[in-house]
């Protein structure tokens, strides 16, 4: 195997680690209502990103909810709805993951091992 | 230098893996790659370890086993056992004395006929050298 | 030879050229029709944990006492459920969409042993059991529908139960069974849950005939296609809220609903024709379906054979033969072993697993013989 051959599952794997935290840390985000700002969160919630100055960092994620799913505007459970979402582009992006590097294990051609 | 007799590289495939039906004559030579002959089988997982060894004593250079791609077996598991008996995970295994440098398998479906063609003369290509190793001792 | 046309077959050709594309990109591993049989019983599972959490707090009556200002019942349980317990809505989604699914990859299941030749002579069992298993699973469904006592659910009880009316002689007794009673009272709802749930139960019985044939079925799909089969229902779940309908009224006479296609196509049919010709429609479909295997006349499979002078009773034939067609038997009296095998040649597919099984060349294919192969070998080896 060449370096470069090496290099890039290990780039792909940490690009989509990365992406899988950042959705699993959009979860609780999104549980609190911090997502969805038309629906009364957990103030806490939002008290806990504003001590940790993060909820800056919410903005694009907060567009995004908002531009997405407008319907959910009214719901009771858009926190839960968005929360799930964010769940299932987590465990895509772990899959994806998973997938990269267990792809190797697939064979189309086994040489026997010398004994 | 003695000169030695053209031997034969012996494909043992299951007729619902790679389609070769296009590529070989009716003896089973392949045209492309002369120096292979298939011999067809219902599922990979009828060919037993003793016909390869057969196969090897009764003077064939190598042998390529053939199967579908892992997983999608006709008859379910062939290609899994008959892999399985390859590396020596499951009874009935190849014998110790057979050179295992001479076995290949591959798990090709109906539609990787190319690649069988280059993996196929990429193993003579392997024999051929291994010959040429073994003449130099 | 069955074989060539199998393979001019266009739908087969399909079949195998998308397989292999899929390879390409996923690689054997991950392929998700290699596994088609397990993604519904994966889907089986989600739908048993989400429906434990839903089972916990639904209330089966329908209880509709006007003045009441703190009703419980069936529709009211769900909607406590939807809006109050946390997730309460996901999971109820979850389950629904789950329901949906699982007939999608049941479909694909279907078309797919269709397609590759995988449902006839020797699997019969597995297709006609098939058939059965899927109508549990679309009647299963439609009960689902039923639990919710919203206007729909009144709808398609009366629907029901006008259908089952139209049917000769058991038609009676089965709208009795169905509402258990002679009208819609609380008893009709504790009837559509045991249905629901105790026929669900009943799935894993009709698993086990649908398995009972194959050894080491594949029963879960690799961890990477569990979670993106979660995934895609959980995107939907998100995407497509469940909206609860208006509370139903026994007084009242709802005429129209949304239809779920998965599992609720029959009432559309029943507003489209006469009951005689709806029942005649979907028996005559049912009847056909389950024949399907019957319609490819082909020669028989010629099953494998053990050559009794060589068997050595090692059974390792009987652990490979991926359709438990081999049992080992008590030797005859006289013999230098303890064991012999023997072919259930109903259950044989012909394959020869059990031939490249055998140490001893005890077992043949009567069409390929062990000798046929070896002289073929040797005489390839020495041209």
């Amino acid at each position: 195997m060449s370096a470069r051959d090496r290099f890039l599952p290990i780039v792909l794997v940490l690009i989509f680690a990365a992406g899988c935290l950042g959705m699993t840390f959009m979860m609780p985000w999104a549980e609190f209502g911090l997502l969805t700002p038309s629906i009364p969160g957990s103030d806490w919630g939002k008290q806990f990103a504003d001590t940790l100055g993060i909820s800056g960092l919410l903005q694009p994620a907060i567009a995004f909810v908002n531009s997405n799913f407008p319907y959910l505007k009214d719901d009771v459970n858009a926190p839960y709805y968005v929360y799930g979402f964010f769940m299932a582009l987590a465990l895509i992006s772990a899959a994806i993951g998973i997938a990269v590097i267990g792809r190797e294990d697939a064979e189309e051609k086994t040489v026997l091992p010398l004994k | 230098m003695v000169e030695t007799k053209k031997k034969t590289v012996i494909t043992l495939i299951c007729e619902r893996a790679v389609d070769l039906d296009r590529e070989m004559d009716e003896k089973g030579i392949l045209k492309d790659a002369p120096d292979v002959t298939v011999i067809k089988f219902p599922c990979s997982g009828m060919i037993q370890p003793l016909m390869i060894e057969a196969a090897l004593k009764a003077g064939a250079e190598g042998v390529i086993v053939c199967g579908c791609q892992i997983g999608d077996c006709y008859y379910r598991e062939g290609n899994k056992m008959i892999r399985e008996r390859l590396l020596g995970e499951r009874p009935p295994g190849l014998k110790k004395t057979v050179d295992r440098r001479r076995v290949v398998a591959l798990w090709l479906s109906r539609l990787q006929t190319k690649r069988f063609i280059s993996e196929a003369k990429e193993f003579v290509g392997h024999l051929q050298t291994l010959n040429s190793i073994t003449e130099a001792k | 030879m069955v074989m060539q046309k199998l393979y001019t077959d266009p739908l087969n050709k399909a079949t195998l050229w998308l397989e292999h594309w899929t390879n390409v990109i996923a690689t054997s591993k991950y392929n998700p029709f290699y596994y088609h049989g397990a993604l519904p019983q994966f889907y089986l599972w989600v739908l048993f944990l989400s429906g434990l959490l839903l089972f916990a707090y639904y209330i089966p009556t329908i209880d509709n006492a006007y003045a009441s200002e703190r009703l419980i019942n069936a529709w009211t349980s769900v909607d406590y459920i939807t809006k109050t317990i946390p997730f309460g809505a996901v999971f109820r989604g979850l389950h629904r969409y789950a329901g949906d699914a699982m007939v999608l990859t049941i479909i694909l299941h279907v078309l797919r042993v269709w397609f590759t030749d995988r449902y006839r002579q020797y699997r019969w069992v597995q297709w006609v059991s098939g058939v059965v298993l899927l109508l549990a699973v679309l009647f299963i469904g439609q009960t689902g529908y039923y639990l919710v006592w919203d206007e729909r659910s009144l709808l398609l009880t009366r629907m029901t139960v006008s259908a089952f009316e139209s049917l000769p002689v058991i038609g009676q007794p089965l709208k009795d069974w169905f509402i258990n009673g002679k009208e819609i009272t609380n008893l009709t709802l504790s009837n559509y849950l045991f249905i629901h749930i105790g026929l669900s139960f009943m799935l894993l019985f009709g698993l086990w005939v649908h398995y009972v044939r194959m050894a080491r079925p594949v029963l879960t799909p690799p961890p990477v296609i569990n979670y993106i089969l979660v995934a895609i229902t959980l995107a939907v779940v998100a995407m497509f809220p469940i909206q609860s309908g208006t509370m139903a009224q026994l007084t009242q006479t709802p005429t129209s609903f949304e239809i779920d296609w998965f599992f609720l196509w029959p009432y559309w049919m029943m507003t489209k024709m006469s009951m005689g010709f709806f029942w005649a429609l979907m028996i005559g479909a049912v009847v056909l379906f389950t024949a399907v295997p019957w319609f490819v006349r082909t020669k028989p499979v010629e099953t494998a054979e053990v050559v009794l002078t060589k068997c050595t009773g090692c059974s390792l034939c009987d652990k490979d033969c991926p359709y438990e067609a081999i049992d080992m038997v008590p030797a005859p009296a006289g013999s230098r072993f303890k064991l012999l095998a023997t072919v259930k040649s109903y259950r044989c597919s012909g394959c020869g697993l059990c031939v490249g099984a055998c140490a001893f060349d005890a077992i043949d294919l009567p069409n390929l013989l062990d000798s046929d192969v070896s002289n073929q070998i040797k005489a390839a080896a020495q041209s």
